[in-house]
């Protein structure tokens, strides 16, 4: 196994282009190959029992979290998902292997932005605020903890994240501080933003690129793209899904140009934030999107409300609702007081040649502003390790990264 | 006769009221985000926008379809997936992809396509004898793709609009011109399978039993996992599009 070798394989990370690796990833022969690894078992865990939960989400059963466990005493791993992400995603998956496959316990966390966690685990109901998601997150791992040590032995505990859940891993651990109970002993970032605002700002640019009518134009890109992509398959299909290839084909055929690749990645962004508002409104009855004494059922025609949430950026939703909801309990909160939480440098004291923390991103991560990358390279000194390329996530499952995430795991010091 | 009609109207205007979805904006304040202009929101809703008009019963179908997914199909799905190797399963896909290269030569014919009907022609001769009975495909790697066509398509390809958009029990997504497509297919095959196989024991559970649960394992979408409240929308918008594609092709 090559995750396990004590020499980390040499850098190859074939796309040079940051939009290019943050949709294609890897070509499927070039990922570390965990194949043969078990996958994650789901489990379910309620947490407010008496909370009532609207017919449309009927679905709904508890928060959703996965699990790999040694069956011998190993150290534990939470993985909290990026924004819109579960413990489904594949790149959850991918780091759920190849950290059991290196011996220790795993489990994977949804993101606090999904609408599971939302409806499930959430307090509030706000998403996206790293302090209260670091409250939820908290409170949910105490939980799964006490049922995963009642099953093995666990040595100590460790932290991780991608993306918008690596930042809420830190804020996780500094709340652990505080509380104590899970002691974190290690805590790995993989392509953190550095200031939420400012990639928040960064990715819903983004989806401009290729669509200058934002929203109003994305019917007419969807079909523009999936022409491009069908006309690439050989077979009868119209679309050959089961093709690991497929976007890499388009783009080494210059079917996906860059605007086009940006534009993609906001538009999935974009779509995360319709869900996440949604369901936050209509946990909460604030009536943002959703007419807040209007029921919501299987039936609901949604038509409108989905026009409307999918013409609701991230900016929009901390402008006008989440400011709102936080002045309620902190009257004195403003945008640029709530700006500069959300934000490593927060965190700076405490992060700042923090022995138990590691960072692994990439030069070139596309959710990042300009200047950024040389601010998480000064946050984090020699626990730092970033890639010369790879995008947002792109190199995730390449083997010198996968190699570098298992050995700070294990060893701590520079991933 | 007057019975009869006034018994059709009365259902069918009772369909209507039963099957069209709620309107959350008639129920109480409007939200703080809402299109104050009517023409506005009627152009923000074609975005992706679909021909439901029976949409609130769809809807229930689909849920329906969900819980027998949960609660029945799934479950055998995997106890199949457990207690056979991946190699037969992948055998029994085979088996039956060849078995409806019948109706994709049909189809190809009756859309007046000589090269696709050709193509189906020569795979299912290839992968009847030398793929051992359809178990394994053969043609594909001779360079004779699968050219998957149905009636559907095949009044599509004849100009029949969609039509509205249906959720069929067990099925799925569809719209009026497929579902009649489908059971235009159907129809079609057993006309054409002799009436002493059809009745043969064998046959039946291989039809009714291993088909259909081979359909449910080759069908890797989930419900509700796409994370997002707004998945009938997208599968309703996603399987239109799919389909206008195919029609195409």
């Amino acid at each position: 196994m090559t995750i396990l070798a004590d020499t980390a394989p040499s850098y190859d990370y074939p796309i040079q282009n940051p939009y290019a690796a943050t949709v294609i990833t890897l070509p499927p022969e070039q990922k570390v190959d965990l194949s043969d690894m078990p996958d994650p078992e789901e489990k379910t865990l309620v947490l407010f029992p008496d909370r009532e939960i609207p017919e449309g989400f009927w679905y709904e059963e508890g928060l959703r979290y996965s699990q790999l466990l040694q069956d011998k005493q190993a150290p534990l791993v939470y993985v909290i998902a990026g924004t819109g992400g579960d413990p489904r995603a594949s790149k959850m998956k991918a780091l759920a292997r190849m950290l059991y496959c290196s011996g220790f316990h795993v489990v994977l966390l949804p993101s606090p932005t999904h609408p599971n966690f939302i409806i499930n685990a959430s307090q509030d109901f706000l998403a996206g605020r790293p302090v209260n998601s670091a409250r939820d997150l908290y409170r949910v791992m105490e939980k799964i903890d006490a049922r995963v040590t009642g099953e093995v032995p666990v040595s100590e505990r460790m932290l991780t994240g991608y993306s918008l859940g690596a930042m809420d891993a830190a804020f996780t651990a500094r709340l652990d501080e505080d509380r104590k109970k899970l002691n974190f002993s290690r805590v790995l970032l993989i392509n953190p933003p550095y200031s939420l605002a400012s990639s928040i700002g960064v990715v819903d640019r983004m989806l401009y690129v290729d669509l200058p009518g934002g929203i109003d134009d994305a019917d007419h890109f969807i079909e523009r793209v999936m022409a491009r992509l069908g006309s690439l398959s050989s077979s009868g299909d119209a679309l050959d899904f089961e093709n690991e290839r497929l976007l890499l084909d388009a783009y080494e055929q210059y079917k996906l140009d860059d605007a086009s690749l940006a534009t993609t990645i906001g538009l999935s962004f974009r779509l995360s934030a319709a869900s996440m508002v949604f369901t936050s409104d209509v946990m909460s009855h604030r009536g943002y999107i959703y007419p807040p004494e209007a029921e919501f059922t299987t039936t609901t025609d949604l038509d409108t409300v989905m026009a409307i949430a999918l013409r609701t950026s991230f900016n929009d939703y901390f402008r006008e609702y989440y400011l709102d909801m936080v002045r309620e309990s902190e009257p004195h909160a403003t945008l640029d007081s709530l700006t500069r939480e959300a934000s490593l440098a927060h965190l700076d004291g405490y992060l700042r040649n923090n022995p138990k923390f590691g960072l692994i991103t990439n030069q070139d991560d596309v959710i990042l502003a300009p200047g950024e990358i040389d601010k998480l390279a000064a946050l984090f000194g020699s626990n730092a390790r970033i890639f010369s390329n790879g995008g947002h996530l792109g190199n995730m499952t390449h083997p010198t990264v996968a190699h570098a995430i298992v050995q700070f795991m294990q060893k701590g010091g520079q991933p | 006769m007057k019975f009869l009609r006034h018994t059709a109207l009365a259902l069918a205007a009772c369909c209507l009221t039963a099957c069209a979805a709620d309107d959350p904006y008639e129920q109480g304040a409007l939200p703080k985000r809402h299109f104050s202009d009517p023409q506005q929101r009627e152009w923000a809703e074609q975005q992706f926008a679909v021909h439901d008009p029976l949409e609130g019963m769809n809807k229930g179908v689909y849920k329906f379809n969900a819980q027998l997914d949960r609660y029945v199909l799934l479950p055998i799905v995997d106890a199949y997936t457990y207690v056979t190797p991946e190699f037969l399963r992948t055998r029994v896909s085979r088996f039956f992809e060849n078995v409806g290269e019948f109706k994709n030569f049909t189809n190809a014919v009756l859309q007046g396509s000589p090269e696709k009907a050709g193509t189906t022609l020569g795979r299912f001769a290839v992968n009847t004898t030398v793929g051992l009975l359809g178990t394994f495909d053969v043609a594909t790697d001779w360079g004779m793709a699968r050219q998957p066509e149905d009636f559907g398509q095949t009044l599509g390809v004849w100009g029949a609009g969609p039509g509205p958009y249906l959720v069929l029990p067990f099925f799925g997504p569809s719209n009026l011109r497929d579902t009649a497509g489908l059971a235009v297919d159907y129809l079609t095959f057993s006309w054409a399978v002799p009436d002493d196989v059809e009745d043969d024991t064998a046959y039946r559970v291989a039809f009714w039993g291993v088909q259909p649960l081979n359909a449910r394992y080759v069908n890797k979408f989930r419900y509700f996992e796409s994370g997002t409240p707004f998945e009938y929308e997208f599968v309703r918008y996603g399987k239109t599009r799919m389909r206008e594609m195919e029609v195409q092709k």
